[in-house]
Order: structure tokens, then sequence, then C-alpha cells
């Protein structure tokens, strides 16, 4: 297989040397024309129709858990319509339509649509992505089919009102539960000298199958609120909004409140404060056991950006929570208060330092009750602290990048003796060989540990590392080659052990590209529990530009 | 504690007066406008690469509306500069080339979909990302050339290199795939423009993952994201060694907050018999949706 992917590069390259040969000068243009062409979600206002089409056909050869290589997505496995873009100016006055569709017909597709009218401000968006995948890996298992679609419209009634809408479905097929929901939503702004007003509605619809517990309903939610219209050095926004959710078979609508209010002020040039108050509340709630129903927050930050090219940020969160708790016999009190410290440094023009610091501390911590209906302890993590440190260099003599990072995630909970602590080591690194070569390289590592009374070592605990090299060569202004090899391990409690190796070439010539390509995926499974596969995927795809 | 923190809030955003700085009028030769053309007399090369782009084309029409409009949207009143080329700059490129104020321009148009409040308080202002680092499909970013709408996610993997390799792990949300295509973004999640508090992860989680969508009459505690982490308490959202991005493999998930519970039933993961974990309706110890 690398022999026919080596002889199908070689033919690339004596085709490009051909038609270098031939130094036409229709063929450079067209190859500006192609280097320049807008990227896939891009959009044109004006010019002339380009319908681009793209036919694939891959192959796949796979021993092992077909399924678990299928978790996310079922990729095409034949001759398939691979993209059709279109780009169409509809009139001269800047109504414009586009279409990217991909996949076309396979059992995982997806597509835009956009229509968008210069003059009027009026856009319209459309998305759609069926995605055809397994949750469960076991032989037999049911294949889930999920549809997503949202539709999203703004139109810019006049330069001073705008009305942005939308409707979005989502249908999960297949499984033990299937579901779907259909959401529209309205906001109407209108903008009064230094201040957006607007007023919004969303509701929702929710179904589970017939014969699941799960509660099917509907949820109105409104919204009033307003905002800066532009940016100013004293900025104020405020809402209020409320969401009415009914469900089958239940008396109680629960019913929530939100109200906020935010504010930013610049002091100087170099020192802005800002603080928010928030206040959340739930009425007729359903629940039989503890639940939080009502909350107070309030949060300040100051940031100070100047000297040194320093960005310090400091804040300050504080939250009261009403707690009814689990026999619903009394409400309690916990507060959460969380600091925050942001330091952003730049010794030398090409160094980049940051850390980060959070630290979160719950008190007055709600109790649980024993099977005998008494309080026996908390279950709350007390608790949680965050520290990270990033560090890059990208020197102007070099032509190389370097970026390192270190993050601690702790949590624990003093009263029961649990914890548990994540360290994610990181380093990423690129160099630019020649002008034509770029070569990466990154790394991770991430290892997790865990304490609870009783608990020897951390059986339950993977650590994990992955690690990957790329090269990208730009062979010719019109070939590129691109090849990469990724590893992810995991130790511990899970053993798996993946190698990916990919390559693919593409080539554009006068209106037309062709790329092929290769990837070798190899899961192994050292648990036994039967997730590993060896997977061979082959592609090519041929797009042009219809006349 | 919260009233303290809530009067402090109001002192401080009380004492500055609550003036608009707007941009400046037609008060002083500076904030004269120019007429539309006469950028492109000069800036040849700049009126060509924006001529044709979205961009270029709603300014240009807009310019017919009011005067002012076009190149001078963005950076302002030019009347100045286009008299004395060598002396006075146009009046807001100082700003535009400021890395606290250059969205300034951005958000006088664009401001009913991402409030100049969200911009500010929000980790990428505070980073020094500047729009078009995203937006622009020349990269490294351009600012007068095409603008993409909504950039995909190998954008956010240029400077978030370390998230790359999450993505690579046993178990992830897809969005970078090797032989897989991009299913989510990292804007489905990440409110890139401004900031996600850790309160309102549950509620975005939920937006895809309706099945696990409340109320039950039996709440789980840990996801009503009030007092603990929410959905993130136990799952790793970027990628994890253990299946369905869990923290912790197994019964280790649950002890970390149920330390007690090490030796109780031993041996099996726990909802395979608390198989409502998320909440149920039936069951206090979620033993039954």
């Amino acid at each position: 297989m690398i022999l026919l992917l080596s002889a199908l590069l070689g033919l690339l390259v004596a085709h490009h040397a051909v038609l270098a040969a031939e130094g036409d000068a229709g063929t450079e243009a067209s190859a500006e024309e192609a280097e320049s062409a807008p990227a896939p979600d891009a959009v044109k206002a004006e010019g002339e129709s380009r319908i681009t089409i793209a036919l694939g056909t891959q192959r796949q050869w796979i021993d092992g858990n077909s399924q678990r290589f299928r978790q996310y997505v079922t990729p095409p496995s034949a001759t398939h319509i691979a993209l059709i873009e279109v780009d169409h100016p509809l009139n001269d006055e800047g109504l414009v339509f586009g279409l990217e569709a991909h996949d076309l017909l396979e059992p995982s597709a997806g597509g835009v649509g956009y229509l968008y009218e210069v003059d009027q401000g009026l856009r319209v968006d459309t998305r759609y992505r069926r995605s055809s995948y397994y949750e469960d890996f076991t032989a037999g298992a049911d294949r889930l089919t999920r549809k997503d679609w949202r539709t999203d419209v703004r139109w810019r009634i006049t330069p001073h009102d705008h009305l942005m809408g939308g409707y979005t479905t989502v249908d999960v097929r297949g499984g033990d539960e299937p579901w779907r929901s259909q959401t529209w939503r309205a906001t109407y702004t209108h903008e009064m000298g230094a201040f957006d007003a607007y007023g919004g509605l969303h509701f929702e619809q929710f179904n589970f199958a017939p014969g699941s517990a799960r509660l099917s309903g509907e949820a109105t939610t409104w919204t009033l609120g307003f905002g800066p219209s532009r940016d100013a050095r004293t900025l104020i926004a405020g809402n209020v909004s409320g969401v009415q959710t009914n469900l089958a078979g239940v008396g109680l609508s629960p019913s929530e409140t939100f109200v906020t209010l935010s504010g930013f002020h610049q002091l100087t040039d170099d020192l802005t404060v800002s603080g928010d108050l928030k206040y959340w509340e739930l009425e007729d709630a359903i629940a039989r056991n503890a639940y939080a129903r009502r909350e107070r927050l309030a949060a300040i930050e100051g940031e100070y950006i100047g000297l040194w090219r320093t960005d310090i940020r400091a804040g300050w969160e504080t939250a009261d929570v009403d707690y009814a708790d689990g026999r619903q016999f009394q409400v309690l009190q916990p507060a959460v208060n969380t600091t925050t410290l942001n330091v952003r440094f730049r010794p030398r023009r090409d160094v980049k330092l940051t850390g980060d610091f959070r630290r979160r501390r719950v008190d007055e911590r709600p109790y649980s009750f024993n099977v005998a209906g008494f309080p026996a302890t908390t279950l709350i993590h007390g608790q949680s602290d965050l520290l990270r440190f990033r560090g890059s260099w990208t020197p102007t003599f070099w032509p190389v990048g370097l970026t390192a990072g270190y993050q601690e995630d702790e949590r624990e909970n003093p009263e029961q003796g649990t914890g548990n602590q994540v360290i994610t080591r990181d380093l990423s690194a690129w160099w630019s060989v020649t002008d034509d070569v770029t070569a990466t390289l990154s790394m991770l590592n991430q290892s997790y540990s865990q304490l609870a009374p009783g608990l020897a070592g951390t059986p339950f605990a993977g650590d994990s590392r992955s690690w990957s090299l790329g090269a990208a060569w730009r062979v010719s202004d019109r070939t590129n080659f691109e090849t990469s090899f990724t590893r992810a391990d995991s130790f511990g409690a899970i053993e798996l052990e993946q190698d990916i190796w990919s390559a693919s070439v593409e080539h554009k010539w006068r209106e037309h590209t062709l790329r092929l390509g290769v990837t070798l995926d190899d899961l192994n499974d050292y648990n036994g529990t039967l997730l590993g596969y060896d997977a061979d995927l082959w592609y090519a795809e041929f797009a042009t530009l219809l006349p | 504690m919260v009233a303290l923190v809530a009067a402090l809030i109001v002192a401080v955003l009380a004492v500055p007066p609550l003036a608009w700085s707007e941009p400046e009028s037609g008060e002083n030769p500076q904030a004269q406008y120019a007429e539309p053309d006469a950028c492109g007399l000069c800036h040849r090369d700049v009126a060509d690469e924006a001529a044709g782009r979205l961009h270029g084309a709603i300014l240009e029409r807009r310019a017919a509306e009011a005067k002012g409009q076009n190149c001078q949207t963005c950076h302002g009143p030019s009347q100045a500069h286009v008299e004395n080329p060598i002396e006075v700059k146009t009046a807001w490129t100082p700003e535009l080339l400021k890395r606290n104020t250059s969205a300034k321009m951005c958000l006088n148009c664009h401001s009913n979909q991402i409030p100049a409040i969200t911009w500010r308080k929000g980790d990428h202002h505070s980073g020094g990302v500047q729009c078009w680092d995203c937006h622009s499909a020349d990269r490294p970013a351009k600012a007068h050339s095409e603008f993409i709408a909504r950039p995909n996610s190998s954008v956010c993997l240029e400077c978030h290199r370390e998230v790359e390799g999450l993505f690579r792990l046993n178990s992830h949300h897809p969005v970078i795939l090797g032989t897989e295509q991009e299913r989510v973004t990292c804007a489905d999640c990440h409110d890139v423009h401004g900031r996600r508090s850790q309160r309102d992860w549950a509620q975005k989680c939920r937006s895809c993952h309706l099945e696990q969508r409340g109320p039950h009459r039996f709440e789980h505690g840990a996801i009503s994201g009030r007092l603990m982490g929410s959905c993130l308490e136990c799952h790793s959202p970027h990628g994890s060694p253990n299946a369905n991005l869990l923290r912790f493999n197994s019964r280790g998930l649950c002890l970390q907050c149920h330390g007690d519970k090490v030796t109780h039933f031993p041996g099996p993961a726990c909802w395979s018999c608390h198989e409502a974990i998320h909440g149920s309706n039936s069951h206090p110890q979620f033993l039954t949706p």
C-alpha cells in the first residue's frame, strides 16, 4: 500500500514537472487563484457564480472492533460525492446564495447553506449534520443516528433595529433512549443611543420515546435586557429572564428567574475594573431530595495591562446558595468563594509567560443522610484549586517555536478524606526546516491520583500520554505533501495503545484539485476488553470548479 | 458577603461619571470625514485587497447612505489625514493598533451579536487576541482579508496546542479526528468572545446531551453546578483515557465524592446498579431512571 501511495505521489510530481516545463501564464494565474480561494466557511459578496464539486472514493479495511472505530462517525466507504460548494449571486443588488455539502448521501454527512442580502442586511444560515455512530461497542449493538439542524436568521430592519431568530432541531434515533428536541427563538434589538435594548422569546420542546422514564415536556424562556451599543470607557448591561418548564405527567411547572447586572469601567488606560451581580431562583421544583433553590452571586475583577507588556487580572466571586436538604426539612446556606489570578508577561518580544491560579472554597457545606436518615457527612468538595503555567518562545533569529505548559487540578474533601489530582504537562514545537518544509512535534502527559479512605493505591486512575510528529512539504506552488505519526497511550486502569500514521498529497492544476491519502489506525487493547482494531483507510478525491 | 461585594461593585461603577465616550464627531478638523473614494487614491493595495470581500461590499454600499462610511467606518474621520498624510494619522488608527481598543471598531457594527462588555471581560481580550486573529481567512491574520464568520477548530488549536493532545486520547469530543470528520467545534462549547462561568456548564452540556436534561424528581447534587463543578465534576470534556470522558475509571469516579463506598459492592462500576446516575424520576438512589 505504501508502494502504491509512493507511486501515486511520483505520478503527481511528474505531472507537476511537465506542467512547470510548459510554463504557460494561464496555469500560473490558476495557481494564484487557487491559493487565494476563500476558505470553505468564508463568504463572498459579489462576483461570478462558483460551483465546485468533488468526487471521492474511500476504501476501508478494518480488522477487529469496527464499532469502536466508528464510535463518533461512520466515514464513507465507497465512491461518493465528497463536496458540493456553490457561491452564487442571485441578482446585482447583493443577494447571494451559498451552499457547502459534505459527503452527500453518506451515513455521516453535513452541510451549510446561506443566503444574504447586503443592502438590507439580511442573512439566513442553515446548518445540517448527520452523524452515524456507536455508543456501545459490543457486537450487534444498535447504531445511532443523530441529526442536528440549525437555522439562524439575522435581519437589519433599520440601522437601529435588528431581529435575530432561528430554529434548531436535534433528532437521535436508535439505542436505548431515542429523543428529539425542537427550539424556536427570536430576539429583537433596538439601538437607543449608547444602549441596545432587547427582548426575546425561546421555546423548546423535548420528547423522549414512549415508555421512557424520562419526562418529555416544553420550556418557554423570555428575556428582557439592555447593553452597550458600542465600546466605551464605562459599560453596563442588565438582563431579566424567566423559564417556565411544563413536564408531561407532572403537576408542578418549575419556573426559574434570572437577573443579571454587569458593569465595566476603564479607570485609566492601563487599569480596568468590572463586576457582576446575579440572582437566580427556582420555584415549584419537582425535586424530592436535596436541591439548590436560590443563588445570589457577586463578582468583582480588576485588570492591569501595561508596564513591561504585563497583564495582571485578579478577581473574586462569592455566591450564597439556598439549599434544601435531602429530606427538605430545612434550607441550608452554603457559600462558594472563588479567587482567581491571571498573569501574562512578555519579558522579551519573543517570549511569552502566563500563569493562572483559581482557588474555590465551599463553606457551610450541606451534609448527606445515611440510610437510617441521620446526617452523616458532606459529599461536597470543600476545596478545589487550579494552577497553570505556560511559556512560549519564538526566536526571531531562528525559525522555530516552542511552547511548554504545566497544570495541576486538585479537589479535596477534608471531612471525608477524599481527594484527587490531575497533573498535565505538554510541549509543542515547530521548525521551519526550509521555506518549504515545516516539522511539528507535540507531546502531552497526564497523571491522575486519587485518595479515599481504605483505597490502596490508585486502581481506578489511568494515566495517559500522547505525542505526535508531523511534517508538511510544499513540493511546489501546486503540490503539498503532509504526513504525521501519532501515538496515544493509556496506562494503569485502562491499558490502550493507539498508533495513527497518515499521509496525504494535494495537487492543484487549473481549476482542479486532486487529493490522495492514507491513514493507518491501530488500536491495541491490553485489558482484554476487545476494543482493539486495525484499520487502513485509503482515499482519493478529485475536486473541480465547474465552468 | 454577597451584599458587601454588591455594594462595592455599585460604588466602583458609580464613581466615574456615566458619560459614554462616543467617537469624536465633526467638532474639530481631525474629526472631519473625507470623501469615501479618497482613501483608495493612495492606499491602492489595501483597497484592492478589500474589494470584492463582504466587508468591502457592505461598506461600499453604505457609503452612499452616509458620508464617512467605507474605510472610515473602521479607521475614523480622515479628512485631516487626507490633507496632511505625513503628519496626521486617520482618527482611530492608533486605537486600531492597540490590543485593548482594537475590537472597538468591530463592535461599532457587531455589538448586537457580541456586546462590548462581553468582549472586554473575556479571556481572549485579556490575552491580547484581536478580532482578525481568528476571523481572517489569510493566516497569519490580515486585517483586510476575507473574514470568516465561523472559524473552525483548527484556528483555535493554532494557539491552544495543549488541547490537541487531549483530543487524541481514548475518549474525546469529536473535534479533531484523524480518520473521522469534525462533529463538534470549540465554539459549540466555549464562549470564544467572552468567558463562560463554571456555573453555566451544565446548561451548555445539556444543549447537546438532552437525554441528561432535567429537572428530575431525584437530582444528583454534583450536577446542578451550584455547589460543585456540574458535568465537569465527573467528565473531562476534551479527552480522557477512560470511556465516556470520565475523569476516573469505573467506581473510582464515584469515590471522588463518595469516599465511604470503597467496600460497597466492590467489583462492578457503580452505574451497573445506579444506572440513572444523572438523575432519576423514580428512585432516590438512582437505581432506575
